[in-house]
């Protein structure tokens, strides 16, 4: 047990937590035990279904009627929670202990304007009304708020989820308390917002000397929030020590491939390809025998199947395997293999699978109109990667349905496939342009079986082969590594990893030209992701299919683009080879954009401020639609006239009034390869 | 997806199966108490006749208003028949016209409620108001308008009340498809082209199954109690069939001169009937665990 730390905030001794199930108990953590030191950080990583909400929900004590705390100690500034008096915890819970959520909108009572939500906090301190008002604008304004009247005024639907959110904190610090557990709380948020939120509550740890634990499942950035880390692998805390040590100098496999799983902005499709975790994650209450990691790593050998690597601490760092010195320089498994070289030859000269041409649509909202896309322009080779980066609200996602025919677009605009495709319900050609979706639980129908879901698509657009239907159907399947097992079951009963495979196989049934990819790995775990995106480039490089990638994660998005756009309130603002894009010069909105991206290894950049993303109903009607928001603005031009696209390079356009030579570029800690 | 998800999220995942449903439906108590009264009724109406004491047709003129006894359990009418041998075997024509009636509302329903959910805009708005109409009429009015037009019979029964229960199911199917609708599997449909017809009845239809099944055991409660009413004001069953509704309509005039059997034992039958479905109903809503 790492026990340096003198007078932890929070210790969590030896914790044991199991649910029960239908008569039975599943353990979900095991032997948990950190310790969280006097405004000291720590993160706590894992995959879904590793119990890091579980260890959040116990320590407040407020875990699931069906859960029980087998055994352990949680001690709060030395008392033991678990043996508290319902008043003591309750009035722990009022004032020494505060949770952050993952979605602000529903910790926010709906119903009451944000003034009497967070006067309410102090009033249950004592404060008279007068007092609690100043103290909640103090508040406010100290989670840089910069007008706490009108956020008084609002309900919580009229923010939006970063100004929710930082609603959340101001509430959750009110009282001061010594221990602040955030669980996942950017997830909801867009990096540019999530990243400010960060920084907020980074800003007030220093200040008020809060212990902070962080759950999340996001490495980079717990490593660049957290002073020390805890991995969780299947309700086991594997490796633990200083956040630098942990990711530089992983001591358990496990540590070593999620790091060499996330795709790290330097990652290209035609380098490296990105490291795999094969197998999955122990079942929920599987009995484990010896190491419960020891399936899927490559190190281990009868000892690890056999007895279960104890607890070690080491140099401040507390870790559980036998194999700890091997660890870091362990040789990652991949799961891509394609014959020949990777990342494909593109012909430029031949005609694009797709044209786009001044596409734009026009919503209504009420008697209001705004334009989700603006003026699109674009086209998309074979073999070739479209990556389309922006945040919730820049029409990504609509300019992806009006490439599918799924939107009408406004009149005048050109949606050209080649070679060409009629929309609507009719046949489809072999070559129909297919989409995979962002969250394979809405988009594989829970009813039917995975058997019918391919079936039907082979059929649809298949054409008429020879192969009868159950072969058919079988060899799509064992292309996407879906054996017969997997073919019965319906898409509840299947792994996530499994079911988005179904969605991919689903889309390559017949032989698509492009297929629009809509955030297809935002829901997946990273291991997950890593797999998920491998199959993307086999697929490519055996197919020469066009991808269109929408994405928000930056580093996603430069592994699997060939080319990137940059969108932002419907235009894209930035746009040609991924890595010239990425490398600068760049437009404001894109230095933004990369400036909030956590890493993992490096220098943080110095994160650029801007300002809130502005409501639909106060878009700029004229000018840069950037303009609000930009750090860079120059003056009044961008509010009259709309910049054209001008190029800095051969392969590379900028949507900016800003003159080539003053766009600012990326400093030497960014360069990529 | 957390751990606490995963544990809490066997409620919801009713496997679909038949034996799924029925092991769910087991653990509510109220429901299987309410299945066991129901299918003491449906035993009664399939077999009750070679059960019963006395032949429920028999006149005694000599025995009329006989008080409940050892020999007449429920008393006798003021025709002499035996009150218990006609509500054993009255639950016949109810078991026969309600669940015919329930399934062509039910049936139709779901049908315009999938056209309105799928489609909305001016289809939707059209049969809303057609719907919003129907409502507004009372069931008994409806009923007695087609029933003078159309002459009282079986069928006449099952069409009047499935016409009238449609718009209700229309309404609540129609909210389950417009949240189905917007889920992504829809688009995915439409990509590979497929029709209206295809993703209201192949991608749409079994995703909101369980209300269907739901809205069914519902409105079967009220199928009974519309069918008894209209053989309580003469145009249900007709005499001399024992039917409860008729028997409650023969005796209540004699209430006030103390014969109170002939009406009270008809109107518990009713009730019992329609509570039991309606508990059923109850067990079944819980078992879609939302």
């Amino acid at each position: 047990m790492s026990s340096q730390i003198i007078n932890p905030t929070l210790s969590v001794r030896g914790l044991e937590v199991a649910y029960r199930v239908r008569g039975h108990e599943h353990t979900v953590l095991r032997d948990l035990s950190f310790d969280i030191g006097h405004g000291e950080s720590f993160g706590l990583v894992g995959e879904s279904g590793c119990g890091k909400s579980t260890a959040a929900m116990a320590i407040v004590r407020h875990l699931a009627n069906n859960a029980r705390i087998r055994q352990g100690e949680i001690l709060l500034d030395g008392e033991n929670l678990l043996e508290m008096s319902k008043a003591r915890l309750q009035s722990i819970r009022a004032e020494t202990i505060s949770m952050v959520y993952q979605e602000p909108g529903r910790a926010l009572n709906p119903s009451m304007r944000i003034e009497r939500q967070i006067t309410e906090v102090y009033e249950l301190m004592g404060l008279s009304a007068g007092d609690a008002r100043d103290a909640g604008a103090e508040m406010l304004r100290r989670v840089q708020i910069l007008n706490p009247d009108r956020v008084f005024n609002a309900y919580p639907h009229e923010l939006s989820g970063g100004m929710q959110q930082r609603v959340i904190i101001a509430m959750a610090l009110a009282t001061n308390p010594s221990l602040l557990i955030l669980d996942e709380p950017t997830t909801a948020l867009d990096a540019t917002v999530g990243a400010e939120v960060l920084d907020i509550v980074e800003e007030l740890r220093r200040q008020m000397g809060t212990s902070v634990l962080l759950i999340s499942h996001n490495l980079a950035l717990v490593s660049q929030m957290c002073d020390r880390v805890g991995i969780l692998y299947a309700g086991l805390l594997v490796d633990q020590g200083e956040s630098g040590k942990v990711f530089s100098i992983p001591r358990h496999p496990y540590t070593a491939a999620l790091i060499a799983c996330i795709p790290d902005g330097k990652t290209a499709k035609d380098g490296k390809p990105l490291a795999s975790i094969s197998g999955t994650l122990p079942k929920l209450g599987e009995a484990l025998v010896g190491c419960p990691y020891s399936d899927r790593c490559p190190l281990a050998d009868d000892r690890c199947r056999v007895e279960e690597p104890p607890s070690v601490t080491l140099e401040g760092r507390t870790f559980r395997c036998f194999h700890y010195e091997q660890a870091p320089t362990i040789s990652q498994d991949t799961d891509l293999i394609t014959d020949g070289q990777r990342g494909n030859v593109i012909d430029y000269d031949a005609p694009a699978v797709l044209t786009v041409m001044k596409a734009s649509k026009t919503f209504e909202v009420g008697a209001a109109t705004f334009k989700a896309i603006d003026d699109i322009s674009l086209e998309i080779w074979s073999g070739e990667t479209l990556g389309i980066v922006g945040e919730s609200g820049s029409g990504k996602s609509t300019l992806g349905r009006v490439i599918m025919g799924l939107i009408k677009p406004d009149p005048g605009s050109r949606i050209e496939h080649n070679p060409p495709q009629e929309t609507g319900p009719t046949h489809r050609t072999r070559s129909a342009p297919q989409m995979v979706f962002q969250n394979p639980d809405a988009s594989l129908n829970r009813r039917h079986r995975v058997k019918y879901i391919l079936g039907r698509s082979i059929k649809k657009l298949g054409g008429r082969n020879a192969v009868p239907m159950p072969d058919a159907i079988r060899k799509l399947a064992s292309d996407f590594s879906l054996g017969a097992e997997q073919l019965e079951k319906r898409p509840l009963r299947l792994s996530g990893g499994q079911k988005q495979r179904v969605a991919i196989a689903r889309s390559f049934a017949g032989d698509p030209a492009l297929v629009v990819c809509d955030e297809p790995t935002s829901a997946l775990d990273v291991s997950v992701q890593a797999s998920v995106l491998n199959l993307f480039m086999k697929l490519q490089a055996e197919n020469d299919v066009a991808y269109m990638f929408i994405s928000h994660d930056l580093g996603v998005v430069r592994y699997v683009s060939d080319r990137i756009a940059v969108m932002y309130l419907g235009k894209i603002v930035d746009m040609g080879q991924a890595d010239e894009v990425l490398a600068g010069p760049h437009h404001p909105y894109t230095e933004v954009l990369l400036s909030a991206v956590p890493t993992l290894d490096g220098p943080q950049p110095t994160r650029i401020r801007m300002a809130e993303m502005p409501a639909a109903s106060h878009r700029p009607a004229a000018g840069c639609p950037f303009q609000t928001r930009c750090p860079r603005k120059i003056g009044a031009i961008r509010e009259t006239d709309t910049p054209p696209f001008q190029p800095v390079s051969a392969n590379h356009r900028i949507r900016c009034h800003l003159a080539a030579a003053d766009l600012p570029r990326a400093g030497p800690d960014r360069t990529r390869t | 997806m957390n751990a606490t998800d995963d544990m809490t999220e066997t409620k919801a995942d009713v496997g679909g199966g038949a034996s799924d449903l029925l092991r769910q439906i087991g653990q509510s108590k109220l429901a299987v108490f309410g299945a066991f009264i129901l299918l003491f009724w449906v035993i009664c109406a399939a077999f009750g006749y070679l059960v019963v004491p006395y032949d429920p047709l028999a006149l005694d003129p000599l025995r009329s208003f006989a008080p409940p006894s050892a020999e007449h359990f429920f008393g006798t009418d003021a025709l002499g028949r035996d009150v218990f041998s006609r509500i054993i075997v009255g639950s016949r024509e109810i078991f026969l016209v309600a669940p015919i009636a329930t399934l062509l509302g039910v049936v139709m329903g779901t049908m315009v409620g999938l056209i309105m959910g799928y489609f909305r805009g001016p289809i939707d708005a059209v049969l809303g108001r057609l719907m919003d109409a129907v409502i507004s009429l009372p069931t008994v009015v409806v009923a007695l308008v087609a029933l003078a037009a159309l002459g009282p019979s079986k069928i006449t029964i099952v069409l009047v009340v499935g016409f009238v229960f449609l718009p209700y199911v229309a309404r609540t199917i129609r909210t389950a498809v417009l949240h189905e609708r917007e889920l992504e599997y829809i688009e995915a449909a439409k990509i590979r082209g497929e029709n209206a017809l295809y993703i209201m009845t192949v991608e749409i239809l079994p995703n909101v199954f369980s209300l269907v099944v739901v809205e069914a055991t519902v409105r079967l409660g009220y199928a009974i109690f519309a069918v008894t009413t209209l053989s309580f004001i003469g145009f249900g069953i007709q005499p001399p069939s024992p039917d409860w509704g008729l028997a409650i309509f023969e005796g209540y005039g004699f209430l006030a001169a103390g014969f109170w059997w002939p009406t009270l034992f008809p109107a518990l039958a009713i009730a019992s009937l329609v509570v039991s479905v309606n508990l059923l109903a109850d067990g079944i809503a819980e078992t879609r665990g939302e």
